[in-house]
């Protein structure tokens, strides 16, 4: 009876603990970090950054990417430091390189800031390893001519891991944006013509794992430093919704495997899983 | 009449936002001209000010953008609301701003254009609007439907389309300066 009453008070106590950080799958995987709408400077940020820093701890990344809203209001020289270079100091001492993109909120002129990595485009690709290659995009401004550059990329990679991210998503549960459906139509088929396999955005201030859609993995991480609580409506598209915490993601990348985990400021992970990449080339 | 699907439209849309690019024979041709006048103008007026590095300083980046500012805004003192976007251009941009946003169809895009929209979103609350004066710095920059911009005249990437309030402005990049409005123009 006292051995029940013991390993019921464990069982227990491992249901109710929360999960933290877990380490990466495979030792020389591809691994990587993703903040959306970051950029308040507040404390919110800051705890963000120091989780994030104590993460890679456990999951060592050197790579993060930013879905945009980089920089709330002012964009003056004193407001890149208190808006990020202070909240990720320790990761950009550690030589961490972080790659943004551009929200509604961020003066398109980030793109010659060198710790942005933009290298003056407001679109561009990079492939940080082999197989894998990112697209990040300015979806502030699709207009034709970064239409045509998209799928001139997507066409010449051969890369088995396409990724994208931008700030506004095509799929959202968002009680105050929602989806961007101009967009969806005009991304959406290029996505799947040429197997985009995963789709990174921010926008809206949860985290929500969206239900495949067309082969494509959809994430939302728009709440590492600005929240809206009970921000995501009831859908159908919601595999996993989060709008309790400021939270980022942190994703590997092992062959044809995607594994995520999604953590909050206090280190608690709220979501995660792995997910097999399916080529959805047309 | 059998309504067209919306994939149907979908695809429609997606088609035409990846044929080639053609310039539209009904952009006013005037307009055409007064965009290539600005043009010349301002790589005249910013000849001798050192481009941006792609991987700049914050400081260097400001420094860039007042810089430049302070020369395109000298260069045309006496700049008015249409000296760009000449009468029939804005009536040309109002038939396609209406015909994109107008009634329950245009509602997306119309939500568009209040994202990063100052009026909207800016702790400043409503801007005042003047050509030759500058973006405010602090405010955010509306999103543009990028089903509008496939039917606008594209431009340079010295200039790009933003909506204030329910004006849109032709914005030049580089110095961050309200170059011309069409008022109003948003249903």
């Amino acid at each position: 009876m006292t051995h029940r009453i013991i390993l019921f008070f464990y069982l227990s106590l491992a249901l109710a603990w929360p999960a933290e950080v877990h380490g990466p799958i495979k030792a020389k995987s591809f691994r990587f970090a993703v903040i959306g709408d970051s950029g308040t400077g507040g404390n919110g940020a800051r705890e963000v950054g120091a989780q994030l820093a104590k993460a890679r701890e456990t999951f060592p990344f050197d790579v993060v990417v930013m879905l945009g809203d980089n920089l709330y209001g002012g964009q003056k020289p004193k407001d890149f430091q208190t808006k990020f270079e202070q909240p990720y100091k320790t990761l950009l001492d550690a030589g961490v390189k972080f790659y943004a993109s551009l929200g509604n909120h961020d003066d398109p002129s980030q793109d010659s800031y060198k710790l942005f990595n933009m290298n003056g485009r407001k679109y561009y690709t990079f492939q940080p390893a082999d197989r894998v290659r990112f697209f990040a995009l300015d979806s502030n401004y699709m207009d034709k001519a970064q239409l045509s550059w998209l799928e001139g990329e997507l066409k010449k990679t051969n890369s088995d891991w396409k990724i994208c991210f931008f700030h506004h998503p095509l799929y959202s549960s968002g009680e105050r944006h929602g989806p961007s459906l101009e967009m969806r139509a005009l991304l959406e088929p290029l996505f799947v013509k040429y197997g985009v396999s995963l789709v990174l955005s921010g926008h809206e201030h949860f985290y929500e794992r969206i239900k495949p859609q067309r082969g494509i993995y959809y994430f939302i991480v728009g709440s590492s430093a600005k929240l809206r609580k009970d921000g995501i409506a009831r859908t159908d598209l919601t595999v996993k919704g989060f709008s309790s915490d400021l939270a980022f993601t942190l994703m590997e990348l092992v062959d044809d495997q995607l594994s995520f985990q999604t953590i909050t400021r206090t280190g608690q992970a709220v979501d995660s899983g792995v997910l097999v990449r399916t080529p959805t080339r047309e | 009449m059998a309504l067209p699907s919306i994939p149907g439209v979908f695809l429609a849309l997606a088609l035409v936002a990846l044929s080639p690019a053609k310039e539209d024979p009904g952009v006013p041709k005037e307009f055409r001209v007064r965009m290539a006048e600005y043009l010349k103008a301002r790589q005249q007026a910013i000849k001798d000010i050192p481009a941006v590095p792609a991987k700049s300083t914050p400081e260097q980046i400001h420094a860039g953008q007042v810089a430049m500012f302070q020369a395109v805004h000298a260069m045309r003192p006496n700049a008015q609301q249409g000296s760009v976007f000449t009468a029939d251009m804005q009536e040309f941009v109002v038939k396609i701003v209406q015909s994109e946003m107008k009634g329950k169809d245009g509602q997306a895009a119309r939500g568009t254009t209040k994202q990063g929209n100052p009026a909207m979103e800016s702790p400043q609350g409503k801007l005042s609007v003047k050509v030759n004066a500058a973006y405010p710095e602090d405010a955010p920059l509306s999103s543009v439907p990028p089903t509008l911009l496939l039917r606008l005249p594209q431009l340079p990437k010295e200039l790009d389309y933003r909506f204030v309030g329910r004006h849109l402005i032709l914005r030049d990049t580089g110095a961050n300066m309200i170059v011309d409005y069409i008022p109003n123009v948003v249903p």
